[in-house]
C-alpha cells in the first residue's frame, strides 16, 4: 500500500460544491483516471481517500488537502496529471508527495488555517480605524460565538494566530491564520466580531483559504513538509 | 430569438446563492458538460426539466437529447431547471430572470425551449419557469422575438391541457426528430427570405411527430364531450403519429454523460437495455405509447457499459428500461457485466424485477439489491383483480418468489399495489389484507432466527388513475371519499407492526386524474393554480388541494366530469388525433376483456395480438434472439 498526499486547489464554480460532494468527485475524478485505488473493507467497499478539514461551502481555496491510498507505486507527477485530466475544471491538483503510510491523518495535523478574505464595509473605514479595530479585538480577548451546539467561548490569542488588515479601492482586504477546532474562530465570525459588533454593515464578498498548516516544535509546517 | 446579445446574469446571480439551500443546482462546469460558445452558436435550445437539477438529472431522456444536440454543428444545448423556492423569491425580488445553467443567460434568449412531459404534476412549474424565463406564458401572446415553446416525453400523448401554453409538441421518441427540428432552425436563420416566427413554426411544423395545436380546432357538444378535433390547415393531418426509432443499436447514446457534483435522485450511471414493453398490463400507458418493443444488443450494451463507466467514474450502474428482466438475454447479459464490474468494484442495479421472469440466479448478480432489498409489482391482491389488469401471477408463483427471495438471504422486500382499480370489490381489498399477512408468516417461517430482526416488508398503495392511450382510458374512477374508505380500509386491516404500508396523497391523485384525461379546456384552470401560487405539486409537502378546487372552480371546471364520468365507446376521446401505433379497436377489445378477465398473452410470446403498432410504424419486433 502507498500514500500519496494532494494539495488540492478550488476555484470559482467549485466554491459552490459542499465538501461531501468534493469529496466524491476527487472518489470519482480518480477511478476515471483509472489510480489503482486501494479499497476499504466491508460490506460496500470504496476507494481509501482521506481528507483534511472540510471548506466551507463559498470559499475558494489554493491548498486543500487529501490523500490517497494506492496498490501500486505510481510517480506523483503522474498522478497530478492523470488526476487533473479526470477532474472537472475548477478542482486542480497543484501538488502531489508520497508519505509514509502509517503516518498520522491529516485530520488529526492540521491545526491552523490561513486565509485572505475581502470584504466591504459600510461605510469604508480608513487604515487607522482597522488598526484601532484590531487593537480593540485583542484588548476584548474573549468571545461567545454561536455554534450549532450552543454558545461557546473562545480566546483571541488562541484563536487567531495572525490578523493583516488594509484597504483598497474600498474594500478592506483580510490576511487571517486561524485556529482550527475547538479552539477556533472561523473567518465570517471573525469579521462578525470586528465590523458587526461595531455596528459596521459588512459583506464577505469572498473568502479564499490559502493554507493549511501542523504544528511541528513550535513552527507552522504544511502537511508536505511532514512527509520529509 | 432577438439578435441582440444578452449578457449571462451570473453576475447577479451569484450574489444571491450564497443565501439559498444547494447553490450547485444552478451552476455548471460538471464533468461532462458542454461548454459552448453562446454567441457563436447558430440554433440555441434550452432543454428544460421543469423541477429541480436533482430531479431533472436522473432523467435519462435529458442526458440523450442533450448529447445529441450538442453533436451537431453551430449547434448548442443547455439545461434549465426549475429553480427551488427560495431562489425564486430572489429572481423575482431582484427582477433576474430565470437562465440556462452552461451559459446563465435568461430562456428568452434561446431559439427553442423544450420541456420534458413526464408528469401532470408539474405543469404549474412549466407555466412557472416560463414567465420567470420572461417569455408570455400563453403561446398566442408571443412574438417574432420569443422563443418556440415546446413539449415532448410521455405527457405530449396526451398534450390538450397543455395547448394553450406550446407552440407545438413532439410525439414520441426524440433523438432523431430533436436533429430534423435543429436543422429547420438552422436553415430558417440561414437563408435571408425565410419570414418570421410564423414561417419557422410552418417548417417544424412538417416534420413528422410535430403537432401543432393551434393547427386545429376543437368543438364541444352540449354534454361538455369533445365533438371532433379538426385540423385548420391543409398539412395538418388529422393524426399525429409518433416517432419511433427503429434500431436501438444504431441510435445516439450518450456514452459521456454529465456527472452532477450533487447528489441526485440515481447518481449512477445507466444503459437502456431496451425500449418498449408488451406485457400489456390494462393500467399502463407507458406499454402502449412505446410499443413496439425494441431491444439492444448484449455486444452494445457491454460496450456502452464500459464507456460510461470508464469516462464517468460511477460505482454503479443501471440496466434501465420499462422491464429489464424480460430481456430476451438477460441471464448472459448480467453474466457478463457482472464479471467486468465485479473486477471494478462497481455494482449492478436493476429498476425492478417481474415476478414471473425472477430468478434467484438473475438477483444474486444484482448486488445493489442486497442493500435495498428487492422490490415486485403484483398491483392487485387476488389473482382474480390481478387478471383484470392482465397480470397473470397466480398466488401460487407470487408466495413461491417471495419464499425464494427470503431463503437466499435477502430480509427486505417491497411489494407495490393499487386501489380504486376498474371492476374492483371489497373482497379484493380483504385479499390485499390476506396477502400481507400469508407474506409475513411466510417470511417468518423461512428467515432463519438470528435475521429476523432485520426483516422488512413494506406495501407500497397508491390509488389508480387512469391514463390516456391505455384500456381503461373510458373507466370512471372512484370518489375522492370512496378512495379514503378504501385507504383507511388497508391501514387498519394490515397488520402496520409486521407490514409497513406506504400510501399516497389522494387529492394528488385526483388532481393528476383530472389533467391526465383532460381537454384544452382545462389550461384556463392550469393557469388560474399557477396564478393563485401553485408550484411543485408532485412534492406532498407543496402541493395545496385547496388552490386547485378553487382553481377549477374559477375556470368553470368540473373534475367529476373528468375522473368519474365512464365515456362510451363512440366518444371522441380529446387525445384521439395524436397516434401511438395501437389502435383504439385494440384498446377497446382489452377494455371488454377486463370485465371478462381473461388474459392477453406477451405477443413476445410468439402469438400478435393485432393492436397495430408494428404494421402501422413499419418496425417490426426487435430481440436479441431474432436477430
Amino acid at each position: 500500500m502507498y500514500r500519496v498526499r494532494l494539495r488540492l486547489a478550488k476555484t470559482e464554480f467549485a466554491k459552490f460544491v459542499s465538501h461531501l460532494e468534493t469529496m466524491q468527485a476527487l472518489a470519482r475524478g480518480a477511478r476515471r483516471a483509472r489510480l489503482p485505488l486501494v479499497l476499504t473493507q466491508g460490506f460496500n467497499p470504496h476507494a481509501k481517500i482521506s481528507w483534511g478539514p472540510p471548506l466551507s461551502v463559498g470559499q475558494t481555496s489554493d491548498s486543500e488537502y487529501l490523500d490517497l491510498f494506492l496498490e501500486k507505486f505510481i510517480r506523483p507527477e503522474e498522478v497530478k496529471a492523470r488526476l487533473n485530466e479526470a477532474l472537472p475544471e475548477h478542482l486542480r491538483i497543484v501538488g502531489a508527495k508520497y508519505v509514509y503510510k502509517d503516518a498520522p491523518s491529516l485530520g488529526g495535523i492540521i491545526a491552523v488555517a490561513s486565509y485572505e478574505v475581502a470584504v466591504e464595509v459600510v461605510p469604508v473605514p480608513g487604515n487607522d480605524q482597522l488598526t484601532a479595530a484590531r487593537a480593540r479585538f485583542f484588548e476584548k480577548g474573549s468571545f461567545e460565538v454561536k455554534r450549532k451546539k450552543g454558545m461557546r467561548t473562545k480566546q483571541a490569542d488562541k484563536a487567531v494566530r495572525r490578523m493583516e488588515m488594509n484597504v483598497r479601492d474600498g474594500v478592506v482586504e483580510l490576511d487571517l491564520s486561524l485556529a482550527l477546532g475547538a479552539d477556533g474562530l472561523k473567518p465570517s465570525e471573525v469579521c462578525e466580531l470586528l465590523f458587526g459588533a461595531n455596528g459596521q454593515s459588512h459583506t464577505v464578498l469572498a473568502a479564499k483559504r490559502t493554507g493549511l498548516f501542523a504544528e511541528n516544535r513550535g513552527d507552522l509546517v504544511t502537511p508536505f513538509d511532514l512527509a520529509d | 430569438m432577438a439578435e441582440t446579445k444578452i449578457d449571462s446574469v451570473w453576475p447577479r446571480l451569484e450574489r444571491v446563492l450564497p443565501e439559498v439551500e444547494r447553490p450547485g443546482r444552478y451552476t455548471n462546469k460538471e464533468w461532462g458538460a458542454y461548454h459552448n460558445d453562446f454567441d457563436k452558436a447558430l440554433v440555441r435550445v434550452a432543454l428544460a426539466y421543469p423541477d429541480i437539477y436533482e430531479v431533472g438529472m436522473s432523467h435519462l431522456g435529458l442526458q440523450i437529447l442533450y448529447e445529441v444536440l450538442n453533436r451537431l454543428p453551430s449547434t448548442l444545448a443547455e439545461r434549465a431547471f426549475a429553480p427551488w423556492l427560495d431562489l425564486e423569491e430572489r429572481l423575482r425580488a431582484s427582477d433576474i430572470p430565470l437562465f440556462s445553467l452552461e451559459s446563465h443567460r435568461p430562456l428568452r434568449a434561446f431559439d427553442l425551449v423544450g420541456f420534458s412531459l413526464q408528469t401532470e404534476m408539474t405543469y404549474t412549474n412549466i407555466l412557472n419557469m416560463l414567465d420567470l424565463g420572461r417569455i408570455p406564458i400563453r403561446s398566442e401572446q408571443r412574438n417574432e422575438d420569443d422563443p418556440l415553446v415546446i413539449g415532448g416525453g410521455p405527457g405530449a400523448f396526451n398534450p390538450e391541457p397543455l395547448a394553450d401554453f406550446f407552440d407545438l409538441f413532439l410525439i414520441g421518441e426524440g433523438e432523431e426528430a430533436v436533429v430534423d427540428i435543429a436543422m429547420a432552425v438552422a436553415d430558417h436563420k440561414r437563408s435571408s427570405d425565410s419570414g418570421g416566427r410564423e414561417a419557422l413554426l410552418a417548417r417544424i411544423a412538417g416534420i413528422a411527430g410535430v403537432y401543432v395545436p393551434s393547427q386545429y380546432a376543437v368543438d364541444y357538444e352540449d354534454s361538455g364531450q369533445v365533438a371532433n378535433v379538426t385540423p385548420v390547415s391543409a398539412e395538418a393531418p388529422p393524426v399525429v403519429q409518433k416517432r419511433v426509432v427503429s434500431d436501438l443499436n444504431a441510435a445516439p447514446y450518450p456514452t459521456r454523460p454529465i456527472v452532477p457534483f450533487m447528489n441526485i435522485v440515481h447518481g449512477r450511471a445507466t444503459v437502456e437495455v431496451m425500449r418498449g414493453c408488451t406485457r400489456g398490463c390494462r393500467f399502463c400507458q407507458a406499454g402502449i405509447v412505446y410499443r413496439p418493443t425494441r431491444e439492444r444488443s448484449t455486444k452494445k450494451l457491454l460496450g456502452q457499459a464500459d464507456a460510461v463507466l470508464s469516462s464517468t467514474g460511477h460505482e454503479e450502474i443501471s440496466l434501465a428500461s420499462l422491464s429489464t428482466s424480460d430481456h430476451s438475454e438477460i441471464a448472459r447479459l448480467l453474466r457478463r457485466l457482472s464479471a467486468s464490474t465485479n473486477q471494478r468494484g462497481v455494482a449492478i442495479s436493476l429498476p425492478s424485477l417481474r415476478i414471473d421472469s425472477f430468478s434467484i440466479g438473475l438477483a444474486e448478480q444484482v448486488a445493489g439489491f442486497k442493500r435495498t432489498g428487492l422490490t415486485f409489482a403484483p398491483e392487485a391482491g387476488t389473482a382474480r383483480l390481478r387478471r383484470v389488469i392482465n397480470k397473470e401471477i397466480s398466488e401460487e408463483s407470487l408466495m413461491e418468489v417471495v419464499k425464494a427471495v427470503f431463503e437466499t438471504g435477502w430480509d427486505k422486500i417491497k411489494l407495490y399495489f393499487m386501489f380504486g382499480l376498474p371492476h374492483e370489490e371489497w373482497s379484493d381489498l380483504e385479499g390485499l389484507v390476506e396477502l400481507s399477512r400469508k407474506i409475513h408468516d411466510l417470511a417468518v417461517a423461512t428467515v432463519p432466527p438470528r435475521r429476523k430482526g432485520r426483516l422488512r416488508i413494506t406495501f407500497n398503495v397508491s390509488p389508480f388513475v387512469a391514463k390516456a392511450h391505455t384500456p381503461f382510458q373510458w373507466e370512471g374512477q372512484e370518489s375522492l371519499n370512496e378512495l379514503a374508505r378504501k385507504r383507511d380500509f388497508l391501514k387498519e386491516k394490515i397488520n402496520r407492526k409486521r407490514v409497513a404500508v406506504k400510501t399516497h396523497d389522494l387529492e394528488q391523485a385526483h388532481v393528476e386524474a383530472v389533467l391526465a384525461r383532460g381537454d384544452r379546456r382545462l389550461s384556463a384552470a392550469i393557469f388560474r393554480a399557477w396564478q393563485l401560487g401553485a408550484r411543485f405539486d408532485a412534492w406532498k409537502e407543496y402541493f395545496d388541494y385547496s388552490i386547485w378546487t378553487r382553481a377549477l372552480a374559477e375556470a368553470d371546471v368540473s373534475p367529476d366530469f373528468y375522473v368519474s364520468r365512464a365515456r362510451a365507446r363512440s366518444e371522441v376521446l380529446p387525445w384521439d388525433h395524436i397516434g401511438t401505433g395501437v389502435s383504439k379497436e385494440f384498446l377497446w377489445e382489452e377494455h371488454e376483456r377486463a370485465a371478462d378477465e381473461a388474459i392477453t398473452p406477451d405477443c413476445r410470446g410468439g402469438e400478435c395480438t393485432e393492436c397495430g403498432a408494428c404494421p402501422v410504424l413499419g418496425i417490426p419486433l426487435i430481440s436479441c434472439i431474432s436477430q
